[in-house]
């Protein structure tokens, strides 16, 4: 036994998971604790920190590649935290694609981590990292496929400026995974008021940092998924674009859930005015991502 | 369907592969015993630290007590000696006066027999230190003469003593001195047989 083993039984931190233990909220980890939360983009990086209390500080951001910005940033994101700990939602080089018949045997997720070809079979390819998130009333699923090697690096670039990896998310992912279950938890209240009820189409939509992830999801089936890096910008116009053709083929009364990353009216205004008649929802709300990443 | 915990945010960082899971909630007992116990090993040593400060100054007050009460104690002791020595001294002066008793008979006797206008300038009774029934005696008169001697005489025999080994001495101004060695009879005897 080591001393350190005494002293966190000692202050409790024993019976806390451990820092980055990436099973545990965020929250649980670093209770008390200062944190930081970045978002990385192929030419801007965001970042906020996180309080003692869970409260989220004012947005920073910066134009440049990770590896520059950090370079004069390290030094102040590593005060500006306890123990150097960051989250980190990268926007590039994934890959999240709509399967069916995944197995969900016990254990399943894990295995993805450790052995994503046992778990995917001939879906897997090396050099990447994968997760998913099954529909509990169909047979599909929803497949992140992520790139080691931005992880790696962003990993090796924290850690030169002393900072530590809690967490590495795909932001629009991530975004994803909150629409698909506020849209199962609006259908679990709806069917419990009225087991006959049709909740129709429904075309969730995540932006994050230019990236984009829209998906289709009909009654209880998930029909269509797509998803695009580096599409925008400032301007939402490309969003619009690629989302028009897919409200089309679902038919006018498709409801689009939209959320991103931060409150901006510019997409809903844009969509307005392109198809005025479009049941539209940004249920995005402030601190959108950096909630997602904190497990608030 | 059912209502679902709130979702984790995936993770897709390199993994550490000596993660450990926290431990379970009643192994808190043991940090939460081992404040108490310090909690109250703390507690203990402040009562046993009072403890002994109150006893110490209970021993300071005993030890004071102890000083006063053998002061008193000495104080006594020395008041008793003294008693003692009194007691002793009384002692002495009673066994002197029980001894002399005989003695005062005596020497009332002889002052009643010094008659009027004769001065008895010194009478000294001396008890043989070897014999008790032997006094040394021996009286000074002015003025008064053989009939002085013959009177004192007569009054030391009634009582039982009988002069011996006497010797007399008159002086010019007419001062008698006496000396003799009485001696004590079982029986009183007159003066006239004494003197022979």
């Amino acid at each position: 036994m080591k001393l350190k083993d005494l002293t966190d039984l000692l202050t409790f931190e024993s019976f806390r998971p451990e820092p980055d233990d990436g099973a545990a909220p965020w929250t649980k980890r670093f209770d008390k604790k200062r944190t930081l939360m970045l978002n990385i983009g192929r030419k801007r990086v965001s970042w906020r920190t996180m309080d003692k209390n869970g409260a989220v500080a004012e947005a920073n951001a910066a134009e440049g590649e990770f590896k520059e910005i950090i370079s004069t940033m390290g030094h102040e994101w590593k005060d500006q935290t306890d123990g150097g700990w960051c989250g980190v939602s990268i926007n590039q080089r994934y890959v999240i694609s709509l399967e069916a018949n995944l197995s969900r045997r016990k254990g399943m997720e894990e295995m993805l981590r450790t052995n994503p070809k046992a778990a995917l079979g001939a879906k897997a390819e090396r050099g990447k990292r994968y997760t998913l998130t099954h529909n509990p009333e169909s047979n599909t699923s929803v497949l992140l496929a992520c790139e080691e090697d931005p992880i790696i690096k962003v990993e090796a670039a924290l850690r030169e400026a002393g900072l530590q990896t809690g967490r590495v998310c795909v932001g629009v992912y991530a975004m994803l995974q909150e629409l698909i279950d506020q849209v199962q938890e609006a259908r679990r209240v709806h069917l419990e008021a009225n087991a006959d009820a049709k909740t129709g189409t429904i075309l969730m939509v995540a932006c994050c940092e230019g990236s984009l992830c829209a998906m289709v999801q009909q009654e209880e089936q998930w029909l269509k998924l797509r998803s695009r890096t580096d599409l925008y910008t400032d301007d939402m116009s490309p969003v619009v674009e690629l989302l028009v053709p897919m409200i089309e083929e679902t038919g006018p009364a498709t409801h689009v859930l939209f959320m991103n990353d931060t409150e901006d009216p510019g997409f809903v205004q844009l969509m307005q005015a392109r198809m005025p008649s479009v049941r539209l929802s940004d249920v995005t709300v402030p601190n959108q991502l950096w909630n997602l990443m904190g497990d608030l | 369907m059912e209502a679902k915990e709130r979702r984790i945010c995936h993770d897709l960082k390199t993994d550490r592969i000596d993660i450990g899971k926290p431990l379970p909630g009643i192994a808190r007992l043991l940090p939460v015993g081992f404040y108490l116990l310090s909690l109250a090993t703390v507690g203990l040593c402040l009562l046993f630290a009072y403890e002994m400060k109150k006893a110490n100054f209970e021993k300071l007050a005993a030890e004071q007590e102890k000083t006063e009460q053998e002061a008193v104690s000495a104080k006594l002791k020395k008041e008793s000696t003294e008693l003692e020595a009194q007691a002793k001294k009384a002692e002495e002066v009673k066994k002197y006066v029980n001894s002399s008793q005989p003695v005062q008979e005596l020497l009332m006797a002889i002052n009643r027999s010094v008659r009027t206008g004769i001065t008895m300038s010194d009478l000294t009774l001396a008890r043989e230190r070897d014999d008790a029934s032997k006094l040394g005696f021996s009286v000074k008169f002015s003025g008064g003469g053989q009939q002085q001697k013959e009177d004192t005489l007569a009054k030391i025999s009634a009582l039982g003593y009988r002069p011996y080994q006497a010797e007399e001495r008159r002086g010019k101004a007419g001062e008698f001195d006496y000396r003799a060695l009485l001696l004590r009879t079982e029986k009183p005897v007159s003066f006239k047989a004494a003197t022979n």
